[in-house]
């Protein structure tokens, strides 16, 4: 189907479900780290045909991190609204409003007495609807969790909007929403963490 | 051959300094839908509002009392509302048109369960925006959640028409919704 056509009318003319339609989810990439010596993954090459991204992970620590994020090759910065929720200790919920010179902080972290040290024990999602675009800087939906019930702040998850600065007024910056980075703040994500990347739907500029 | 668990089975732009965009004829053979979006405030609309709501109508149904909904906002504070007599559904908010440089993106995700059954239907939102205000950092994201009942007159509800739209300032052309349809 040509890009922006809408699939309405077509609907309303064969009323019938099935077969005909677009998938709407298309596997592009996994990534698996085979050490416990991993600071960060990276999704470099990203394809340009799909309306949005999806990203999905499931990943342990080697001890107590936050997990960032970086939307962009540009060095800019990186704006976060949202809250945060955590459980024993923690409590919440807090308006989360930030903006970060380099990444996108998601919330607390893990604690270096429990879960971490596990492959799996935290999840993140995250959805790019409109990422191919390039004349605006484009946000995302972002959810973390850090299952773990052990000292204040060490399993506040965060849920919100993310947005890096590119490109920018100025025109300093241009990449636009080019590469997905995830790591931990410092130490590593424990082996077998794993991330995958999914494209919805077909491209348009929007 | 399996059959695939999701499909796309509409996508659209919306036309550009619209705020409205409509989608008709949705099949009636899958079990959930979820919308996915990508709505753009169009920042030379002169309005001045710093945001704008995000209000989703089933059925062309107007009707006071067919939406209830709960929302919570979350950004640089916290509120939370609700509606118990709506004549439409609340599921989000995007950036407004004021200290905006760009038409800055605002990411919606609805989630419609049971779309297709005649009985009420219920959905899950979020939605939201970052904004650099003079250097500022400002935004809200809204997670909303609610039900729908059916129609005053007991007739058939099933879900085929979904109006996405905003409730003051216009969209741009790059703005695009795509829903896939969920298999049982």
């Amino acid at each position: 189907m040509p890009f922006g056509l809408s699939k309405a009318t077509v609907l309303g003319a064969a009323g019938s479900g099935g077969g005909s339609y677009d998938p709407a989810y298309t596997w592009i990439e996994d990534i698996k780290t085979s050490n416990s010596t991993t600071q960060e993954i990276a999704f470099t090459s990203l394809p340009s045909t799909y309306h949005a991204l999806h990203v999905i992970g499931n990943y342990g620590f080697t001890a107590g991190h936050y997990t960032e994020v970086r939307m962009t090759t540009d060095v800019v910065n990186c704006m976060a609204s949202g809250y945060e929720l955590g459980g024993v200790g923690s409590g919440g919920p807090y308006g989360a409003n930030s903006n970060q010179s380099t990444r996108i902080f998601l919330g607390g972290y893990t604690s270096s007495s429990t879960l971490q040290n596990d492959p799996g024990g935290s999840y993140l999602e995250m959805i790019f609807p409109g990422y191919t675009n390039t004349d605006e800087p484009v946000a995302g939906y972002a959810y973390c969790s850090y299952p773990t019930t052990a000292g204040w702040n060490s399993n506040l998850g965060f849920e919100g909007i993310i947005r890096a600065d590119s490109p920018n007024t100025s025109g300093t910056n241009t990449a636009g929403l080019d590469e997905i980075r995830v790591r931990t703040s410092s130490g590593y994500f424990y082996e077998n963490s794993k991330f995958s990347l999914y494209g919805i739907g077909t491209a348009t500029d929007g | 051959m399996a059959d695939s668990a999701i499909d796309l089975i509409a996508a659209s732009n919306y036309a550009g300094s619209t705020t409205s965009l409509t989608f008709t004829g949705i099949p009636q053979t899958y079990k959930h839908l979820k919308i996915i979006a990508n709505l753009c405030t169009d920042i030379n609309a002169g309005e001045n509002y710093s945001s704008q709501n995000v209000h989703m109508r089933l059925n062309n149904d107007s009707t006071a009392g067919t939406y209830r909904w709960t929302k919570l906002g979350m950004g640089s504070g916290t509120y939370a509302d609700d509606e118990t007599n709506g004549s439409y559904a609340d599921i989000g908010i995007i950036a407004g048109d004021y200290h905006a440089d760009y038409p800055h993106h605002s990411p919606l995700i609805v989630t419609l369960f049971n779309y297709s059954a005649n009985e009420p239907t219920s959905w899950q939102a979020q939605c939201g925006f970052t904004k650099d205000d003079n250097s500022n950092i400002s935004g809200v994201y809204l997670r909303s959640g609610g039900g729908v009942a059916t129609a005053g007159s007991g007739s058939d509800w099933g879900i085929s028409q979904i109006e996405i739209y905003a409730s003051n300032v216009n969209l741009t052309s790059t703005s695009r919704i795509s829903i896939l349809g969920y298999n049982d």
